[in-house]
């Protein structure tokens, strides 16, 4: 059993690693975002095991993706250490964050990091001294802009996804797994058994925000051009929620299928309905959480045990 | 040295002393009881002990440390296990996996999770539950709860065990199987300390007892001393309860 | 000195809006333990349902108001039925996915439907304003205050006294007593929901009168609703008062007197928030 798992996931990655062969620049630029969002659901996905609802994933994608535009035009471009550094200083938000949120109600958790990701996106867009304001800034591209530039960032993209579903693996096989699914159940229990619940809230958040930062330093390198709606927009945190729950919260491979899953139907949407196919989003969202709150993964599963 | 000490502890919730001034030794290897009608303080005192609730004044000692203000997560590390009056099992993992996180974390130097595993499974077979090892524990009757509840708070190896009414709602041969379960862990060296109901199980099992009413101790010693107390029958049959000191 | 009283004025006119935005969330909080994320947008729907009366139907405002507080509410009864209702009995994440599900596709039907410029309602009386002494009132924004002082009166009296009302509070206490008791819950849940959602449609159509509605506009208030909200206290009509004033007020001030300004004042409600769930964690929204 466990060597047709290997065996799939070998499959996998080898087709990923063909792909630049087969597409187009447009659909491999739909894989980039792709991969990149996928990220971004992988690391919410990590944030609920410790029962803690983020609504502003947002929030760190924009301080990773500005920490990069703002580390390149004040020194010289220093990939992919920029893109490090943006992930470490969205963690130390999430560190702050975190300490606020630990005590709180999901509910509050879910107000607190709304209310984050749009504040950021306000001061950016309203005190122009902070970096640029609405205009955006220009950041430059990874590999010098030049032709194989796309497929470049597709194999870093895809290494650094792969990179962060074997991180959500390690944690689901580690002793941070039983922690972080003790203090989701029930923490009062957690603290009876020597759990410090808030520890393991705090190290789940910045975690979190450390690759959704990567990620979105990431995008900002790989589009070249960032500005608050992009970076902080709703649409982000949306993603992130969107995706691990059409393709199963709380499991790896839900965020991954969610992800592929709603892409290729975004891209769908998107012929059909031009910009609106966040309305498709949210009413898929609203879909599954009535009708298949478990997602694809687990309606597969359940199916499975029949 | 007496292994735990309560030095009149006050505990307050609002303007209402929910906890008066008690005070009293668990030591080494006993089995203590705590009993006394509703709302007399038993699961406050034992939310003091573990840490739940800081005590408004006095202190609590463990093997001579001061163990007030400490955090639950703290107390337990210490070697205080505790269970719940409702079973409080993790409902998204199995029986192992729930005993694991005590396992893994019960203890200063939390263990690899290959030896935490050893050691849960250890402790699931010796409270009888090892059939029931890989089950979903919202599939599992209320007494295998009840012991599931034991299996985690053992798990963190302690030296002293709370529990809070692990007998409501168990059948007569149930509860014979629980004490004799719990004799089983006190020879295993474990100080046990229990809040109960029923006064059976009280019986056969205390070898010591603190009586509360209204947040006060009013009597304390071997059982057929308590029972035999004038203040105990009082405070049981409500009769003249406001005279009751406390 | 007078510049100052004036930013004072202005702010504390505005917090008469902020407490009928911030009253439905509460509101249905508190009944139903459910934050609506979708709040804001059904403020924004409020403030469409007038502009589009008035343009369409030259309806002046003071009438419309009505007109969008009972349809939002209307709406608000829909919602609840088939999307709060079923999820009611699950987990909070599914609660808040979901509203947070609704909060995006009500704002992005809005934008197809209306595009995402700003419009706003242009009467007599919101461009006119009176002079008392050097402070300059504007008559719209006295009129919304007035109007939101008296309904969370009128709120608060019906909360109080009426059969309604002490039904609604006993479900906030106790939802399995007050079933017990015999209440009809479910009645109680839509109650409260379409108070909720109608005042945010009230809220909205003021909205229009005096400042701009476009479909992200319920974001940026209920940002300011959760604050005032947590804030003020849980349930309580008195305290989501108080604290819409304070937050109108600090907001002005900041944004008169902080350089770089109006960007600043956006993050007055965020800090407020921030500060408040510090000192009191579990204070307010535990359930």
């Amino acid at each position: 059993m466990k060597s047709i798992y290997v065996l799939v996931v070998t499959l996998a990655v080898g087709l990923m690693c063909c792909l630049p062969i087969f597409l187009g620049p447009h659909s491999l630029h739909i894989v980039i975002l792709t991969l990149i969002s996928l990220i971004v659901a992988t690391s919410w996905n990590i944030l609920l095991l410790t029962h803690q609802i983020s609504l502003g994933h947002a929030g760190f994608f924009g301080v990773g993706a500005y920490t990069c535009g703002a580390l390149c035009e004040k020194f010289m471009p220093i990939v992919p250490l920029d893109i490090l550094v943006g992930g470490i200083i969205a963690a130390l938000f999430a560190v702050i964050l975190g300490v606020i949120c630990c005590r709180m109600t999901v509910w509050a958790i879910a107000i607190v990091t709304l209310a984050f990701a749009e504040v950021l996106k306000v001061l950016v867009i309203m005190v122009p001294s902070i970096a640029d304001g609405a205009e955006g800034i220009r950041v430059p591209p990874i590999f010098g802009g030049v032709g194989y530039e796309k497929i470049a960032c597709f194999y870093l993209v895809l290494f650094v996804s792969l990179l962060s579903l074997t991180c959500a693996y390690a944690i689901r096989k580690s002793k941070l797994y039983y922690a972080f699914a003790a203090v989701h159940d029930d923490e009062e229990a957690a603290g009876m058994l020597g759990v410090n619940p808030l520890k393991f809230k705090i190290i789940a958040f910045s975690v979190s925000a450390f690759m959704t930062g990567v990620a979105g330093g990431i995008f900002a390198h790989y589009i070249s051009f960032i500005d608050p709606y992009t970076v902080f927009g709703l649409h982000i945190s949306l993603d992130a929620q969107i995706m691990p729950l059409v393709g199963g919260l709380y499991t790896i491979l839900g965020p991954v299928i969610g992800s592929f899953v709603l892409t290729s139907a975004g891209e769908v949407f998107r012929i059909y309905f031009g910009s609106g196919y966040l309305i498709a989003y949210g009413c898929i969202l609203v879909a599954f959480v009535l009708f298949l709150p478990e997602g694809i993964v687990g309606w597969a599963q359940r199916l499975a045990r029949r | 040295m007496p292994l735990l000490q309560v030095k009149d502890v006050y505990m307050k919730f609002g303007g209402v002393m929910a906890i008066a001034g008690v005070s009293f030794d668990i030591h080494e290897g006993e089995i203590l009881a705590l009993i006394g009608p509703n709302g007399s303080g038993k699961t406050t005192m034992f939310n003091l002990i573990c840490g739940v609730f800081s005590p408004y004044s006095g202190h609590i000692l463990f093997r001579d440390c001061q163990i007030t203000g400490l955090k639950p997560y703290q107390i337990c590390r210490k070697g205080i296990g505790r269970t719940f009056q409702i079973a409080k099992p993790f409902p998204k993992m199995t029986v192992l996996e729930n005993v694991m996180v005590g396992s893994i974390y019960g203890k200063k130097n939390s263990y690899p999770l290959k030896k935490a595993r050893e050691m849960a499974m250890s402790v699931i077979h010796s409270m009888g539950m090892e059939q029931k090892w890989d089950t979903p524990v919202t599939e599992l009757t209320l007494p295998y709860k009840k012991r599931l509840e034991l299996c985690k708070a053992i798990a963190t190896e302690p030296h002293m065990l709370l529990l809070d009414e692990v007998m409501g709602g168990l059948n007569p041969s149930e509860v014979e199987e629980m004490i004799k379960l719990l004799k089983r862990i006190q020879s295993n060296g474990v100080t046990l300390l229990f809040v109960e109901h029923l006064m059976r199980a009280v019986m056969g099992l205390a070898e010591r007892m603190v009586v509360l009413n209204h947040g006060a101790k009013i009597a304390e010693g071997s059982p057929v001393e308590v029972v035999e107390d004038l203040q105990v029958i009082e405070a049981y049959l409500g009769k003249e309860n406001q005279f009751v000191k406390g | 000195m007078e510049n100052f009283i004036q930013v004072v004025v202005n702010g504390t006119l505005i917090s008469g809006l902020y407490a009928l935005i911030a009253v439905g969330l509460t509101l249905i909080f508190g009944v139903m333990r459910v934050i609506n994320f979708a709040h804001g947008e059904f403020m924004m729907l409020g403030g469409y349902t007038t502009y589009w009366l008035f343009v369409l139907l030259r309806l002046d405002p003071l009438l419309s108001l009505l007109i969008s507080m009972v349809v939002l509410a209307g709406l608000g009864l829909i919602v609840q039925r088939c999307l709060i209702n079923p999820v009611l009995g699950a987990s909070s994440l599914n609660q808040i996915l979901l509203t947070f599900g609704l909060a995006i596709i009500l704002q992005n039907v809005a934008m197809i439907l209306w595009t995402s410029d700003y419009v706003s309602v242009q009467t007599w009386y919101s461009t006119h304003s009176l002079r008392v002494g050097f402070v300059r009132i504007s008559v719209a924004k006295l009129g919304i205050f007035f109007m939101a002082i008296i309904l969370m009166m009128l709120l608060g009296i019906i909360l109080k006294k009426t059969e309604t009302g002490k039904v609604l509070r006993a479900v906030s206490q106790d939802p399995q007593t007050a079933q017990l008791m015999g209440i009809d819950i479910n009645r109680a849940y839509m109650i409260a929901f379409a108070i909720g959602t109608g005042l945010a449609g009230l809220a909205g159509a003021a909205t229009s009168t005096v400042m701009s509605i476009f479909p992200t506009v319920g974001v940026e208030f209920i940002m300011k609703a959760f604050a005032i909200v947590v804030f003020g206290g849980l349930g309580s009509v008195a305290g989501a008062c108080l604290a819409s004033f304070i937050l109108g007020v600090t907001e002005s001030l900041v944004g008169t007197y902080v350089p770089g300004g109006g960007g600043w004042a956006e993050a007055v409600s965020f800090t407020v928030l921030i500060l408040v769930l510090i000192f009191r964690p579990k204070g307010i929204f535990s359930s």
